[in-house]
């Protein structure tokens, strides 16, 4: 499954992914007309500030079995069988609250839609878009590279590779000076030397 | 594979639908009582105030699913043969089972008083909504203060009848929440008008006509065209009375949904559970762990072998002016409470710690992040209190958590 992958430590809280993310899911898709509409769009992804003025950006991850959708009483949450994405039905939601309980990342939350309904509210991973062939709205809006779209196995594998490149890089400067390093940690801090010499 | 699954509500359907989804040689058969679709029973309180119609009241469509699941409607199971494996129904039906899942559910507490007058009604069954629905004209009457008796005091309201509110204890929610939380919501309910009485039990009913009129332990009289009682639930195991599967209160299972027969499962409403933060088998009969017991039960049905970690008492309840989530224990002695209450936004964040462990939370009119905490509860992770406090606070969203670790 295709999806949104957060790499936080890159984050640094601009906020522009939340306003992408209102507009595109706004009546008119613009810019410049959606804050004057009468039910405003909300954001459906959410910056958290913690520690040290850190920023962590938090979204629905879709997750299988989703703990929404056990705890939803209307089945207004459901997946969407192709993509894989969890949606909600704003018209068969009543707005009981039982999502917000169950969800461990508090995603949730509860605004008007525009068919004029106050009705859970969370990420939909840009399913419109999607289907146009555009990536999600934040993460085409995300300038840092915090957010991006892809597979996440690929995206593991893409690190793993990294990582492995680094590695071998490392131990292969350490056989030079033939003193075997004692514990993995001076191996990371060789790595993050190399790494820095690369940059 | 033949599996036989007795009772068409959350746990029914949930392993029904993982069932299919898992796999697609097995024979199903769903004996349900109720002769119409399946419907969420939380839902009742909704259609009382009219807020959903009897077709959106419906979870699941039977003609969607494939052929090899047999539905069995108005058919209610009367013996269980553990020998023959067997399921018998009143009708006289007997259907052949490789697995059985008991779904049974649970059934509303009846004080003797109900049987006195047609006036007096549970509210568990589309039945019942539909029969309040008839009878009910200006004026009406809640017995209980639990979830359900709350639920259906606002349900009342949006038809826009309020409500006198009738309970034992002293203050509303008192199974579930803290005294504190309970006076607050108790606030919040006096200011939307409902009547209250605490500490009150209907001594004696009287009806003339069509108007009931409930004497109280405090020697008032309330007169009302229907009274709705709400006094919690117990576990429906009389039907499985001679089949020798072990039964305390609810039926007792292991953690694989397992009763003591193998191959005879139960989840749901009818089944004590193991409970993660009293440590002990309990009954917490909720929606969404009837689910989740289905989820698990099906799974295991299937040999997947997936432990079933474990319910806690957990509900929300949402109207127009609060919205309260609680979460686990805020009733223990010992713990040590972090609350913070802002009276202009009437917000409280409450959380009950014990050792290093959150052992229960209610967050009135702050959802936000409710479940970030009931998570915690459920799988037991460690926390600081200095973690606790800023949360409670406010000064940090709990989300930072999974920063963290």
């Amino acid at each position: 499954m295709k999806t949104v992958i957060i790499k936080p430590e890159r984050c640094v809280g601009c906020m522009q992914c939340r306003f992408e993310c209102a507009v595109s899911h706004s009546r008119s898709k613009n810019r410049y007309t959606a804050i004057s509409e009468n039910i405003l769009s909300k954001p459906r992804i959410h910056i958290v500030e913690i520690e040290n003025g850190e920023s962590f950006p938090n979204k629905c991850r879709h997750c299988n079995p989703a703990p929404c959708e056990i705890a939803c009483i209307t089945k207004a949450i459901y997946r969407e069988e192709k993509t894989e994405i969890m949606l909600i039905n704003p018209e068969r939601c009543i707005n009981c609250g039982m999502c917000a309980m169950a969800c461990p990342f508090g995603v949730i939350r509860y605004h008007k839609y525009p068919i004029n309904k106050v009705a859970a509210h969370k990420c939909d991973q840009c399913i419109l878009r999607l289907s146009e062939g555009k990536p999600p709205a934040c993460v085409s809006a995300c300038k840092v590279g915090a957010l991006s779209y892809g597979d996440i196995n690929e995206e593991m594998d893409k690190e793993t590779y990294e990582l492995g490149k680094v590695v071998y890089l490392g131990i292969r400067e350490k056989r030079i000076s033939k003193t075997p390093m004692e514990l993995i940690k001076d191996y990371k801090s060789k790595i993050e030397e190399i790494k820095s010499r690369r940059d | 594979m033949k599996i036989v699954i007795c009772g068409a509500s959350a746990a029914g359907l949930s392993c029904l639908s993982t069932l299919t989804k898992q796999k697609k040689d097995i024979e199903c058969v769903i004996i349900s009582e109720e002769k119409v679709y399946p419907y969420s029973r939380c839902l009742l309180t909704y259609h009382l105030g009219r807020e959903v119609t009897d077709k959106e009241i419906e979870i699941s469509n039977p003609d969607l699913f494939p052929d090899n699941v047999k539905w069995v409607f108005g058919e209610r199971v009367v013996k269980i043969d553990a020998n023959k494996k067997m399921v018998f129904t009143d009708k006289g039906n007997g259907f052949e089972y490789d697995k059985l899942l008991l779904a049974l559910g649970a059934e509303a507490i009846k004080p003797p008083y109900m049987l006195q007058s047609d006036r007096i009604f549970n509210l568990r069954y589309l039945k019942d909504s539909i029969g309040i629905d008839r009878k009910l004209k200006n004026s009406a009457v809640v017995i209980g203060g639990g979830f359900v008796g709350i639920k259906t005091a606002y349900g009342l309201i949006k038809r826009g009848i309020t409500p006198t509110l009738i309970m034992a204890s002293n203050y509303p929610l008192s199974t579930t929440v803290d005294e504190e939380t309970g006076l607050i919501v108790r606030d919040i309910l006096l200011n939307m008008g409902v009547q209250i009485y605490t500490d009150t039990d209907v001594k004696e009913i009287k009806q003339k006509n069509s108007t009931l009129y409930l004497l109280l332990s405090n020697e008032k009289v309330v007169d009302c065209d229907v009274a709705i009682v709400g006094k919690g639930v117990k576990p429906r195991v009389k039907e499985i009375d001679n089949t020798g599967i072990d039964v305390k209160t609810g039926i007792l299972v292991n953690e694989f949904m397992q009763t003591s027969i193998e191959d005879i499962y139960a989840a749901g409403d009818c089944c004590e559970t193991f409970d993660i933060v009293r440590e002990k088998r309990e009954i917490n009969a909720i929606w969404p762990n009837a689910v989740e017991q289905g989820y698990y039960a099906g799974m295991n049905m299937l040999d997947f072998r997936i432990p079933y970690p474990g319910s806690i008492a957990m509900n929300s309840i949402k109207t127009d002016s609060f919205h309260l989530i609680s979460a686990g224990n805020l009733k223990d002695r010992e713990a040590k409470f972090f609350t913070h209450y802002i009276k202009s936004k009437n917000q409280l964040r409450k959380i009950s710690v014990k050792g290093d462990r959150i052992i229960g939370c209610a967050f009135l009119n702050d959802a936000d992040c409710a479940g970030v905490i009931v998570e915690l509860i459920k799988h037991k992770k460690p926390v600081s209190s200095a973690f606790v406090d800023k949360v409670v606070k406010g000064d940090i969203s709990p989300v930072e958590y999974y920063r963290k670790f």
